[in-house]
Protein backbone atom coordinates (compact mmCIF):
# COMPACT_ATOMS: atom_id res chain seq x y z
CA UNK A 1 0.00 0.00 0.00
CA UNK A 2 2.89 2.21 1.01
CA UNK A 3 4.32 2.38 -2.87
CA UNK A 4 0.56 2.75 -4.15
CA UNK A 5 0.38 6.31 -5.22
CA UNK A 6 -2.66 8.13 -3.78
CA UNK A 7 -2.70 10.31 -5.83
CA UNK A 8 -3.45 8.06 -9.24
CA UNK A 9 -7.14 8.20 -10.73
CA UNK A 10 -6.97 4.51 -10.49
CA UNK A 11 -6.58 4.24 -6.74
CA UNK A 12 -9.67 7.22 -6.53
CA UNK A 13 -11.64 4.96 -8.83
CA UNK A 14 -10.86 1.94 -6.74
CA UNK A 15 -11.23 3.70 -3.75
CA UNK A 16 -14.94 4.72 -4.46
CA UNK A 17 -15.87 1.66 -5.92
CA UNK A 18 -15.10 -0.49 -2.76
CA UNK A 19 -16.56 2.10 -0.85
CA UNK A 20 -19.77 1.97 -2.58
CA UNK A 21 -19.66 -1.78 -2.74
CA UNK A 22 -19.20 -2.29 1.15
CA UNK A 23 -22.42 0.27 1.96
CA UNK A 24 -24.26 -0.98 -0.87
CA UNK A 25 -23.59 -4.74 1.13
CA UNK A 26 -24.63 -3.19 4.22
CA UNK A 27 -27.45 -1.83 2.93
CA UNK A 28 -28.65 -4.60 1.37
CA UNK A 29 -28.52 -6.79 4.44
CA UNK A 30 -29.86 -4.28 6.63
CA UNK A 31 -32.83 -4.16 3.83
CA UNK A 32 -33.29 -7.80 4.19
CA UNK A 33 -33.58 -7.53 8.26
CA UNK A 34 -36.20 -4.90 7.92
CA UNK A 35 -37.98 -5.17 5.33
CA UNK A 36 -40.19 -8.25 6.34
CA UNK A 37 -40.99 -6.49 9.46
CA UNK A 38 -41.92 -3.04 7.97
CA UNK A 39 -44.46 -5.17 5.21
CA UNK A 40 -45.79 -7.27 7.97
CA UNK A 41 -46.65 -3.83 9.78
CA UNK A 42 -47.94 -2.77 6.73
CA UNK A 43 -50.33 -5.86 6.71
CA UNK A 44 -51.34 -5.94 10.34
CA UNK A 45 -52.81 -2.38 9.95
CA UNK A 46 -54.76 -3.62 6.61
CA UNK A 47 -55.61 -6.32 8.87
CA UNK A 48 -57.04 -4.18 11.09
CA UNK A 49 -59.33 -2.54 9.09
CA UNK A 50 -60.58 -6.22 7.92
CA UNK A 51 -61.22 -7.16 10.84
CA UNK A 52 -64.21 -4.47 11.08
CA UNK A 53 -65.55 -5.44 8.32
CA UNK A 54 -66.17 -9.36 8.52
CA UNK A 55 -64.51 -9.69 12.43
CA UNK A 56 -63.49 -13.26 13.40
CA UNK A 57 -62.49 -14.83 9.96
CA UNK A 58 -58.90 -15.29 7.85
CA UNK A 59 -58.37 -12.92 5.33
CA UNK A 60 -57.15 -13.93 1.70
CA UNK A 61 -56.03 -11.16 -0.79
CA UNK A 62 -57.12 -11.54 -4.48
CA UNK A 63 -55.24 -10.39 -6.86
CA UNK A 64 -56.55 -10.93 -10.49
CA UNK A 65 -59.08 -9.27 -10.64
CA UNK A 66 -60.75 -7.43 -13.62
CA UNK A 67 -61.63 -3.74 -12.94
CA UNK A 68 -63.21 -1.41 -15.53
CA UNK A 69 -63.48 1.22 -13.33
CA UNK A 70 -60.34 1.38 -12.20
CA UNK A 71 -61.43 2.52 -9.06
CA UNK A 72 -60.67 -0.63 -7.00
CA UNK A 73 -57.58 -0.72 -5.37
CA UNK A 74 -57.28 -3.98 -3.56
CA UNK A 75 -59.14 -6.79 -2.95
CA UNK A 76 -59.97 -9.41 -0.04
CA UNK A 77 -61.70 -12.50 0.58
CA UNK A 78 -62.85 -12.75 3.93
CA UNK A 79 -63.18 -16.61 4.43
CA UNK A 80 -66.68 -18.31 4.00
CA UNK A 81 -68.32 -14.67 4.85
CA UNK A 82 -67.45 -12.34 1.83
CA UNK A 83 -65.49 -9.88 0.14
CA UNK A 84 -63.75 -6.45 0.76
CA UNK A 85 -63.19 -3.85 -1.25
CA UNK A 86 -60.86 -0.81 -1.19
CA UNK A 87 -61.99 1.31 -2.92
CA UNK A 88 -60.30 5.27 -4.46
CA UNK A 89 -62.89 7.57 -5.95
CA UNK A 90 -63.43 11.06 -6.52
CA UNK A 91 -65.57 13.29 -5.28
CA UNK A 92 -65.11 17.01 -4.44
CA UNK A 93 -61.36 16.79 -3.57
CA UNK A 94 -59.51 16.43 -6.76
CA UNK A 95 -57.21 14.33 -4.37
CA UNK A 96 -60.11 12.05 -4.05
CA UNK A 97 -61.12 9.82 -0.85
CA UNK A 98 -60.38 6.13 0.24
CA UNK A 99 -63.33 3.74 1.74
CA UNK A 100 -63.39 -0.13 2.51
CA UNK A 101 -66.59 -1.69 1.77
CA UNK A 102 -67.54 -5.35 2.68
CA UNK A 103 -69.66 -7.05 0.74
CA UNK A 104 -71.13 -10.09 2.17
CA UNK A 105 -71.90 -13.57 0.37
CA UNK A 106 -75.49 -13.50 0.37
CA UNK A 107 -75.13 -9.95 -1.48
CA UNK A 108 -75.43 -7.36 1.21
CA UNK A 109 -73.39 -4.56 2.42
CA UNK A 110 -71.96 -5.35 5.45
CA UNK A 111 -69.88 -2.73 5.81
CA UNK A 112 -68.59 0.93 5.19
CA UNK A 113 -65.79 2.49 6.51
CA UNK A 114 -63.57 5.64 5.13
CA UNK A 115 -60.47 5.40 5.21
CA UNK A 116 -58.78 8.67 4.42
CA UNK A 117 -60.48 11.59 3.06
CA UNK A 118 -60.07 15.15 2.16
CA UNK A 119 -63.66 16.32 0.93
CA UNK A 120 -65.16 19.77 2.51
CA UNK A 121 -65.63 19.13 6.73
CA UNK A 122 -69.47 19.29 7.20
CA UNK A 123 -70.74 18.87 3.45
CA UNK A 124 -69.27 16.16 1.95
CA UNK A 125 -67.66 14.73 5.21
CA UNK A 126 -70.98 14.15 5.95
CA UNK A 127 -70.75 11.22 3.35
CA UNK A 128 -68.93 9.56 5.92
CA UNK A 129 -70.82 9.67 9.19
CA UNK A 130 -73.21 7.19 11.02
CA UNK A 131 -76.36 8.29 9.41
CA UNK A 132 -74.98 7.85 5.98
CA UNK A 133 -73.32 4.61 6.84
CA UNK A 134 -76.33 2.87 8.18
CA UNK A 135 -78.13 3.57 5.26
CA UNK A 136 -75.18 2.22 3.10
CA UNK A 137 -75.12 -0.51 4.89
CA UNK A 138 -78.85 -1.51 4.89
CA UNK A 139 -78.37 -2.03 1.15
CA UNK A 140 -78.57 -5.17 -0.80
CA UNK A 141 -77.88 -6.34 -3.91
CA UNK A 142 -79.16 -4.32 -6.52
CA UNK A 143 -80.26 -1.65 -4.22
CA UNK A 144 -79.10 1.73 -5.44
CA UNK A 145 -76.92 3.50 -3.15
CA UNK A 146 -78.92 6.77 -2.04
CA UNK A 147 -77.35 10.04 -2.53
CA UNK A 148 -77.26 13.10 -0.57
CA UNK A 149 -78.54 16.14 -0.50
CA UNK A 150 -75.65 18.55 -0.43
CA UNK A 151 -73.21 16.34 -0.66
CA UNK A 152 -74.02 15.18 -4.74
CA UNK A 153 -70.37 14.56 -5.63
CA UNK A 154 -69.19 12.98 -2.84
CA UNK A 155 -72.16 10.05 -2.76
CA UNK A 156 -72.50 9.78 -5.93
CA UNK A 157 -68.33 8.94 -5.87
CA UNK A 158 -69.38 6.19 -3.15
CA UNK A 159 -71.71 4.98 -5.35
CA UNK A 160 -69.79 4.47 -8.61
CA UNK A 161 -67.41 3.15 -6.08
CA UNK A 162 -69.91 0.31 -4.84
CA UNK A 163 -71.44 0.13 -8.00
CA UNK A 164 -67.99 -1.11 -9.20
CA UNK A 165 -67.07 -3.15 -6.23
CA UNK A 166 -70.70 -5.11 -6.58
CA UNK A 167 -69.30 -5.97 -10.59
CA UNK A 168 -66.05 -7.82 -9.73
CA UNK A 169 -67.97 -9.21 -6.49
CA UNK A 170 -70.20 -11.02 -9.23
CA UNK A 171 -66.59 -11.74 -11.16
CA UNK A 172 -64.91 -13.03 -7.76
CA UNK A 173 -67.34 -14.47 -5.61
CA UNK B 1 -13.67 18.62 42.64
CA UNK B 2 -12.21 21.44 40.35
CA UNK B 3 -11.93 19.11 37.61
CA UNK B 4 -15.64 18.31 37.57
CA UNK B 5 -16.67 21.94 37.71
CA UNK B 6 -14.38 22.42 34.67
CA UNK B 7 -15.85 19.50 32.57
CA UNK B 8 -18.81 20.81 33.05
CA UNK B 9 -18.22 24.53 32.00
CA UNK B 10 -16.56 23.11 28.83
CA UNK B 11 -19.97 20.94 28.30
CA UNK B 12 -21.80 24.23 28.91
CA UNK B 13 -19.51 26.36 26.57
CA UNK B 14 -19.95 23.64 24.09
CA UNK B 15 -23.51 23.42 24.59
CA UNK B 16 -23.58 27.29 23.80
CA UNK B 17 -21.04 28.69 21.84
CA UNK B 18 -20.72 25.66 19.65
CA UNK B 19 -24.37 24.67 19.53
CA UNK B 20 -24.80 23.36 15.86
CA UNK B 21 -28.08 24.84 15.92
CA UNK B 22 -28.06 28.61 17.79
CA UNK B 23 -24.18 28.64 17.52
CA UNK B 24 -22.91 27.94 14.25
CA UNK B 25 -26.58 27.60 12.58
CA UNK B 26 -26.35 24.86 10.74
CA UNK B 27 -29.31 22.36 10.26
CA UNK B 28 -32.00 24.95 10.87
CA UNK B 29 -34.52 23.90 7.52
CA UNK B 30 -34.80 20.10 9.63
CA UNK B 31 -35.26 21.82 13.26
CA UNK B 32 -37.66 24.20 12.17
CA UNK B 33 -39.69 21.96 10.64
CA UNK B 34 -40.34 18.92 12.79
CA UNK B 35 -40.17 20.82 16.15
CA UNK B 36 -43.43 20.72 16.81
CA UNK B 37 -43.81 18.05 19.49
CA UNK B 38 -41.43 16.47 21.92
CA UNK B 39 -41.91 13.35 20.60
CA UNK B 40 -40.31 14.18 17.03
CA UNK B 41 -37.40 16.32 19.11
CA UNK B 42 -36.13 13.46 20.56
CA UNK B 43 -36.69 10.79 17.41
CA UNK B 44 -34.98 13.17 15.30
CA UNK B 45 -32.29 14.22 18.24
CA UNK B 46 -31.38 10.45 18.58
CA UNK B 47 -31.09 9.61 15.10
CA UNK B 48 -28.93 12.45 14.29
CA UNK B 49 -26.43 11.76 17.73
CA UNK B 50 -26.63 8.38 16.31
CA UNK B 51 -25.32 9.03 12.56
CA UNK B 52 -23.07 11.78 13.67
CA UNK B 53 -21.42 9.82 15.76
CA UNK B 54 -21.23 6.76 13.65
CA UNK B 55 -20.34 8.97 10.16
CA UNK B 56 -17.38 10.88 12.32
CA UNK B 57 -16.12 7.51 13.54
CA UNK B 58 -16.33 5.74 10.07
CA UNK B 59 -14.96 9.22 8.65
CA UNK B 60 -12.01 9.12 11.35
CA UNK B 61 -10.92 5.19 10.38
CA UNK B 62 -10.58 6.34 6.58
CA UNK B 63 -8.99 9.87 6.86
CA UNK B 64 -5.72 8.58 5.86
CA UNK B 65 -6.76 6.41 3.20
CA UNK B 66 -8.70 9.00 1.51
CA UNK B 67 -7.11 11.72 -1.25
CA UNK B 68 -7.90 15.14 -0.75
CA UNK B 69 -10.07 15.10 -4.32
CA UNK B 70 -12.58 12.79 -3.30
CA UNK B 71 -12.95 13.12 0.29
CA UNK B 72 -16.53 15.06 -0.14
CA UNK B 73 -17.98 11.80 -1.94
CA UNK B 74 -16.45 9.40 0.37
CA UNK B 75 -18.20 11.22 3.49
CA UNK B 76 -20.99 11.45 1.49
CA UNK B 77 -21.53 7.72 0.58
CA UNK B 78 -20.99 6.96 3.98
CA UNK B 79 -23.02 9.69 5.57
CA UNK B 80 -25.97 8.54 2.83
CA UNK B 81 -25.58 4.69 3.44
CA UNK B 82 -25.86 5.61 7.31
CA UNK B 83 -28.85 7.33 7.23
CA UNK B 84 -30.81 5.12 5.18
CA UNK B 85 -30.00 2.22 7.53
CA UNK B 86 -31.00 4.30 10.47
CA UNK B 87 -34.08 5.49 8.42
CA UNK B 88 -35.22 1.53 7.44
CA UNK B 89 -34.59 0.47 11.14
CA UNK B 90 -36.84 3.48 12.38
CA UNK B 91 -39.76 2.23 9.95
CA UNK B 92 -39.07 -1.31 11.14
CA UNK B 93 -39.66 -1.10 14.67
CA UNK B 94 -40.53 2.73 15.11
CA UNK B 95 -43.49 3.35 12.42
CA UNK B 96 -45.49 6.18 14.82
CA UNK B 97 -42.03 8.31 14.83
CA UNK B 98 -41.23 7.31 10.92
CA UNK B 99 -44.20 8.72 9.81
CA UNK B 100 -44.64 11.46 12.11
CA UNK B 101 -40.89 12.66 10.92
CA UNK B 102 -41.45 11.64 7.17
CA UNK B 103 -38.99 13.20 4.34
CA UNK B 104 -36.40 15.27 7.26
CA UNK B 105 -35.38 11.48 8.54
CA UNK B 106 -34.09 10.64 5.04
CA UNK B 107 -32.84 14.45 4.48
CA UNK B 108 -30.53 13.87 7.89
CA UNK B 109 -28.08 13.14 4.51
CA UNK B 110 -28.02 16.77 3.52
CA UNK B 111 -28.15 18.01 7.19
CA UNK B 112 -24.93 20.46 7.53
CA UNK B 113 -24.21 19.42 10.81
CA UNK B 114 -22.96 15.81 9.83
CA UNK B 115 -21.08 16.45 6.71
CA UNK B 116 -20.18 19.64 8.96
CA UNK B 117 -18.63 17.78 11.73
CA UNK B 118 -16.72 15.21 9.49
CA UNK B 119 -15.19 18.13 7.47
CA UNK B 120 -14.10 19.92 10.34
CA UNK B 121 -13.50 17.38 12.91
CA UNK B 122 -13.30 13.58 11.63
CA UNK B 123 -11.31 14.02 9.02
CA UNK B 124 -7.99 15.43 10.40
CA UNK B 125 -9.05 13.79 14.26
CA UNK B 126 -8.45 9.85 15.57
CA UNK B 127 -11.34 7.59 16.12
CA UNK B 128 -11.99 8.44 19.97
CA UNK B 129 -12.27 12.34 19.87
CA UNK B 130 -14.23 12.23 16.63
CA UNK B 131 -16.52 9.85 18.17
CA UNK B 132 -16.84 11.61 21.17
CA UNK B 133 -17.48 15.20 19.35
CA UNK B 134 -20.29 13.40 17.34
CA UNK B 135 -21.63 12.62 20.52
CA UNK B 136 -21.50 16.18 22.23
CA UNK B 137 -22.56 17.83 18.86
CA UNK B 138 -25.53 15.07 18.43
CA UNK B 139 -26.52 15.97 22.12
CA UNK B 140 -26.09 19.50 22.09
CA UNK B 141 -28.73 19.12 18.49
CA UNK B 142 -31.02 17.13 20.67
CA UNK B 143 -31.05 19.77 23.77
CA UNK B 144 -31.50 22.72 21.19
CA UNK B 145 -34.29 20.82 19.42
CA UNK B 146 -36.09 19.87 22.57
CA UNK B 147 -35.59 23.38 23.82
CA UNK B 148 -37.74 24.69 20.60
CA UNK B 149 -40.32 21.64 20.42
CA UNK B 150 -40.95 22.44 24.31
CA UNK B 151 -41.83 26.29 23.49
CA UNK B 152 -44.07 25.27 20.68
CA UNK B 153 -46.12 22.71 21.96
CA UNK B 154 -46.64 24.02 25.03
CA UNK B 155 -47.49 27.84 23.61
CA UNK B 156 -49.00 25.62 20.72
CA UNK B 157 -51.30 23.18 22.39
CA UNK B 158 -50.91 23.73 25.57
CA UNK B 159 -50.08 20.27 26.80
CA UNK B 160 -46.75 18.73 27.21
CA UNK B 161 -46.87 15.13 26.17
CA UNK B 162 -45.18 11.76 25.41
CA UNK B 163 -45.89 8.90 22.98
CA UNK B 164 -44.12 5.52 23.45
CA UNK B 165 -42.23 5.84 19.81
CA UNK B 166 -42.43 2.02 19.34
CA UNK B 167 -46.03 1.52 19.89
CA UNK B 168 -47.54 4.67 19.47
CA UNK B 169 -49.24 4.80 22.94
CA UNK B 170 -49.97 8.03 25.24
CA UNK B 171 -47.48 7.35 28.30
CA UNK B 172 -48.07 10.95 29.38
CA UNK B 173 -50.07 13.92 28.76
CA UNK B 174 -50.70 17.28 30.77
CA UNK B 175 -52.29 20.03 30.16
CA UNK B 176 -50.98 23.12 31.31
CA UNK B 177 -52.72 25.89 29.62
CA UNK B 178 -56.43 26.03 29.04
CA UNK B 179 -57.41 25.09 25.91
CA UNK B 180 -58.96 28.82 25.23
CA UNK B 181 -55.52 30.16 25.81
CA UNK B 182 -53.57 28.15 23.27
CA UNK B 183 -52.00 29.72 20.43
CA UNK B 184 -52.12 27.28 17.91
CA UNK B 185 -49.93 29.83 15.41
CA UNK B 186 -47.04 28.50 17.04
CA UNK B 187 -47.58 25.34 15.72
CA UNK B 188 -46.92 26.30 12.23
CA UNK B 189 -43.83 27.26 10.53
CA UNK B 190 -44.04 30.84 11.80
CA UNK B 191 -44.17 29.45 15.09
CA UNK B 192 -40.88 27.82 14.41
CA UNK B 193 -39.15 31.38 13.07
CA UNK B 194 -40.62 33.09 16.42
CA UNK B 195 -39.28 30.43 18.65
CA UNK B 196 -35.94 30.21 17.11
CA UNK B 197 -34.84 34.09 16.72
CA UNK B 198 -36.07 34.42 20.32
CA UNK B 199 -33.83 31.42 21.45
CA UNK B 200 -30.97 32.33 19.20
CA UNK B 201 -30.96 35.72 20.23
CA UNK B 202 -30.73 34.76 23.66
CA UNK B 203 -27.89 32.20 23.45
CA UNK B 204 -26.09 35.14 21.47
CA UNK B 205 -26.75 37.51 24.04
CA UNK B 206 -25.31 35.46 26.88
CA UNK B 207 -22.32 34.69 24.98
CA UNK B 208 -21.76 38.42 24.25
CA UNK B 209 -21.94 38.88 28.58
CA UNK B 210 -19.08 36.07 28.60
CA UNK B 211 -16.98 37.59 26.01
CA UNK B 212 -17.03 41.08 27.23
Amino acid sequence: MKNFDKDSSAYKAVLLGIMCAICGLVLSVVNSITDPIIKEAELAEVKANLEIMFPGTSYEEIKDFTDESGLIQSVYRAKDQGVVFKIHAVGYNSNGFTFMTGIADDGRVAGYMVLEHGETNGIGSRAFEDDYISKVTSLNAGDDVPLLTGATLTSTAVKTGIEAAYKVFDAVK
Amino acid sequence: MSENKEKKSVFMSKLLKENPVFGLYLGICSTLAISTSINNAIGMGVCVTIVLVLSNILVSCVRNITPEDIHIPVYIVIIASLVTVVSMVVHAFAPTLFSSLGAFLDLIVVNCIILGRAEAFASMNPIGPSAKDGLNMGLSYTVSLLAISLIRQLLGTGMITWDNPFTGANVFSLRIIPETFTLPLMTSQVGAFLTFACLAAAVAAINNKEAK
